[in-house]
């Protein structure tokens, strides 16, 4: 654990919150949302690739890239290689040098496999950077996007400045927005935070309904789940996206809106 | 990919005007080429609504369920990558649609 990560120790209030304390603790913000792809690239000579959720969203949304080109959320089960890429899917469905961003053109992936030495191209994607060239360039970023009380990125924030893309021309199978507008409470156990207010359409503008459901959150039904912070922290419900790529656990007044206690805002 | 497809229809069209459907190659090329146009526009369709899922009766939701289940095995043909992208993608919808089904149902039940 280091200084500059997102750590706040959470107390247990009876039984339901499980073990106390509890440690929720994030990576820091410079590797934030930091995946490293190694299915084949070792094994074929080559660096991993670093994915950084980051660079990514500020593009497209997550809907784009993990339901409609099919990434899947868990670590190697995407099955991504170079022959994929090739063939327009995975990481080639935008990186293909054809399709257009902006005023530019999106750069090929793996356009040269076989090529030994590998090209110089390739180490855009394959690359070891040192933590101080990571810390360098999310500081650099950080500069001009807007950042919350815990030093993480406010992406919502952020989104209206970027309005990321939700639609992907000849991936995506649908561009119309979701009819679902119901926002929802659920109490908190602990005395001193607020009800979260979930909701419905912030979520889904990023996700879809189909990236949560019924995959992250099979039941829906009011009361047929308790919500506990330790299946967050284990990966669960929430946790799937939050202290992985949306902001962290331990920026609790960022659900728990209405602290009811003494926590700084 | 759907404009991969379109071309090769083109393409397969072409030649089968030029060459009549005598040529089996030709005729493979473009039954192929339509086979796969063809399950691309339906898996469109079908995926193309989960945003409305909440909205839609529960006929339209078990109408959708079913033609992600014909749909499936043709997806299934696909080879390697394809299939392993698409059929993920298909099952995601299916399961969107049946979740909603599923939770009217225990709501009312």
């Amino acid at each position: 654990m280091t200084p500059a990560a997102a750590v706040v120790l959470a107390f247990a209030a009876g039984q339901s919150w499980g073990p106390s304390p509890m440690l929720l603790e994030s990576a820091e913000p410079h590797v934030y949302g930091r995946v490293v792809l190694d299915n084949f690239s070792t094994k074929a000579g080559m660096a991993p690739v670093p994915f950084e959720h980051a660079r990514h969203r500020l593009l497209y949304t997550c809907r784009v890239c993990h339901v409609d080109v099919g990434f899947v959320m868990e670590a190697g089960a995407t099955e991504i290689s170079a022959e994929t890429n090739r063939r327009g899917l995975h990481c080639g469905a935008c990186h293909d040098g054809k399709r257009r961003h902006g005023d530019g053109t999106i750069f090929a992936a793996c356009s040269d496999p076989g090529a030994r030495p590998a090209p110089p191209a390739c180490a855009r994607c394959h690359r070891r950077d040192t933590d101080a060239e990571l810390r360098e360039r999310f500081e650099r970023f950080a500069r001009t996007a807007p950042v919350d009380r815990t030093g993480f990125v406010d992406w919502e924030a952020l989104e209206a400045r970027t309005r990321p893309a939700d639609f992907l021309e000849g991936v995506t199978a649908h561009a119309d927005r979701l009819r679902n507008d119901r926002s929802f409470s659920i109490p908190a156990f602990g005395t001193w935070l607020g009800e979260v207010t979930f909701s419905h359409p912030k979520h889904a503008r990023w996700s879809g309904c189909e990236g949560c459901h019924p995959e992250v959150f099979p039941v829906t039904a009011r009361g047929a789940v308790t919500f506990r912070m330790p299946d967050f922290v284990a990966g669960r419900y929430c946790g799937a996206c939050h202290n992985k790529v949306a902001f962290p656990l331990a920026a609790c007044l960022r659900c728990h809106a209405n602290a009811i206690g003494a926590l700084p805002r | 990919m759907r404009a991969t497809s379109r071309s090769a229809a083109a393409v397969a069209l072409a030649l089968s005007a030029l060459l009549g459907d005598a040529a089996p190659g030709t005729v493979r090329v473009l039954a192929a080429a339509r086979a796969e146009a063809g399950w691309r526009a339906e898996f469109d369709e079908v995926c193309g609504r989960t945003q409305d899922a909440m909205a839609m009766t529960d006929p339209e939701l078990r109408d959708l369920v079913q033609r992600c289940d014909k749909l499936m095995p043709l997806v299934e043909q696909l080879p390697g990558p394809e299939k392993n992208v698409y059929a993920r993608r298909l099952r995601k919808c299916r399961d969107l649609y049946q979740f909603v089904l599923d939770g009217r149902a225990k709501e009312s039940g």
